[in-house]
């Protein structure tokens, strides 16, 4: 395991992942970078922070264009329009006049027509361009939201912080518990989960009077919102390795790590 | 960018709906052509290559790949080849060989004028200069820490340890932009 915890530190100091993020990169590096990126959580993560990073200093290095790229481009991508069609000849000038009579009417009410579709898709692309904007506000304002409320609660003075450690096979985890107990609220925060054999799972309890309560089973890295009612009431907080989905008795032979809380008066 | 937003460009696009490019040329045209004007310093280049990069983005849509990397990186990937290209056809045309090693860009004349170059310098004035110079060396030169090192004339170690302090620093200042963001929006 410290071999391949020196591989994956020797292959993220190369600069390898560096130069696959801004495309840099050959066809056998990219199968290089790609298989560490699938085998290995960590360099995921640093390939995702890294496209966090290049996104952020090239906004920071952005330039507005001049405004006459984008039309060109707009236009450039525009459908083809269709071929105007063409008419054969008649007979005798009268069925020709006639012909050119009808045709200019036909051209008038076909361009009123033209300009009232025109005019109604210009006003269809509008409004459905407004939604998705608004939608995209929406989405993006409540996300916000959320964030706020997560950081306000984590932040707030009462808020009791409890840093759970373990390892499990020399890979590190770290789960975050936050309780605030005036407010009855209570969540984690998942930082590290190291893989499991298959069938398996973590599962956090809680130390009620010597019996272990469950509280969630961690199976990825979402933030959960846990039962404050039994952390008011608990000693302790534990994790254990259970069947995958959990187990209704916690087996304290796989505990993996344990705090004692400090909410007992 | 919003994952939604991101989303919703790369889905217009694959419709060939003309404002997928709209929103394209919008909310990443500027990080892009930065990136164009960073690497050729020209401006009249830098036009021609942010044209050529959207439509190789809008014609080659088929080929992006989520799980694979963010839309932007995807992007960002396309518009430095394309520049890159275009600095190899002119390094070509001039014989000059002013390579760094045997896979980088080539500085050609500066074309930029003095506004330009104020300009960019207060979009990233809040960086230190040595920090500007190790986060260039990779995310627009392509260096490995090595090369970069040696560029720039430094111990591995130091570039390292800058090299982390800047996306320290750059991590600050995304957080100093939320705040920023969220203020303006609120008041």
């Amino acid at each position: 395991m410290k071999i391949e915890n020196q591989h994956i530190e020797e292959f993220l100091q190369s600069g390898l992942l560096d130069r696959y993020v801004i495309g840099d990169t050959s066809d056998g590096e990219n199968i290089e970078v790609e298989n560490m990126i699938a085998q290995h959580p960590e360099v995921q993560s640093a390939y995702n922070q890294l496209q966090d990073e290049l996104y952020l200093y090239a906004n920071l290095n952005a330039v507005t264009p001049p405004e006459y790229i984008k039309e060109q481009l707009l236009n450039k991508v525009l459908p083809l329009k269709e071929d105007e069609s063409h008419y054969g000849n008649h007979e005798n000038w009268l069925s020709i006049a006639a012909a050119i009579v009808a045709l200019l009417a036909l051209s008038g009410l076909g361009y009123l027509y033209q300009q009232n579709s025109g005019l109604k898709q210009e006003i269809v692309e509008t409004t459905t361009q407004f939604e998705n904007l608004e939608r995209d506000y929406e989405l993006n304002d409540s996300q916000k939201r959320i964030l706020e409320l997560r950081l306000a609660f984590i932040e707030a003075g009462d808020t009791e912080k409890y840093l759970m450690r373990g390892y499990i096979k020399d890979e590190p985890l770290r789960v975050i518990a936050y309780y605030n107990q005036p407010a009855g609220k209570a969540q984690i925060e998942i930082a590290a989960l190291p893989p499991l054999e298959a069938g398996q799972d973590y599962q956090l309890w809680a130390d009620v009077d010597g019996e272990m309560v469950s509280l969630a089973v961690l199976n990825d890295l979402k933030p959960k919102t846990i039962s404050a009612e039994i952390l008011k009431k608990a000693s302790d907080l534990n994790i254990t390795i259970e069947k995958a989905g959990g187990s209704k008795q916690a087996s304290v032979e796989n505990l993996v790590s344990s705090i004692p809380l400090n909410t007992i008066p | 960018m919003t994952p939604i937003l991101e989303q919703h460009i790369v889905e217009l696009i694959k419709q060939n709906d003309q404002r997928g490019m709209s929103l394209l040329y919008e909310h990443y045209g500027p990080a892009l052509y930065g990136c164009a004007l960073k690497l050729t310093k020209d401006k009249d280049a830098s036009n021609d290559i942010l044209q050529d990069a959207l439509l190789k983005i809008w014609n080659n849509n088929s080929s992006y790949n989520p799980k694979k990397a963010k839309f932007f990186t995807w992007c960002y990937g396309i518009t430095r080849n394309t520049t890159i290209d275009y600095l190899r056809k002119v390094q070509k045309k001039q014989s000059k060989e002013i390579q760094i090693k045997d896979r980088d860009v080539y500085p050609i004349e500066d074309t930029l004028n003095q506004d330009d170059k104020e300009s960019l310098k207060r979009q990233i004035n809040t960086l230190d200069t040595k920090y500007i110079s190790v986060l260039d060396s990779v995310f627009y030169k392509g260096m490995t820490h090595m090369e970069a090192a040696d560029y720039l004339d430094i111990p591995l170690g130091t570039f390292k340890t800058r090299m982390r302090a800047a996306l320290s620093e750059l991590r600050a200042i995304n957080k100093g932009i939320t705040v920023l963001l969220w203020f303006l929006m609120t008041s």
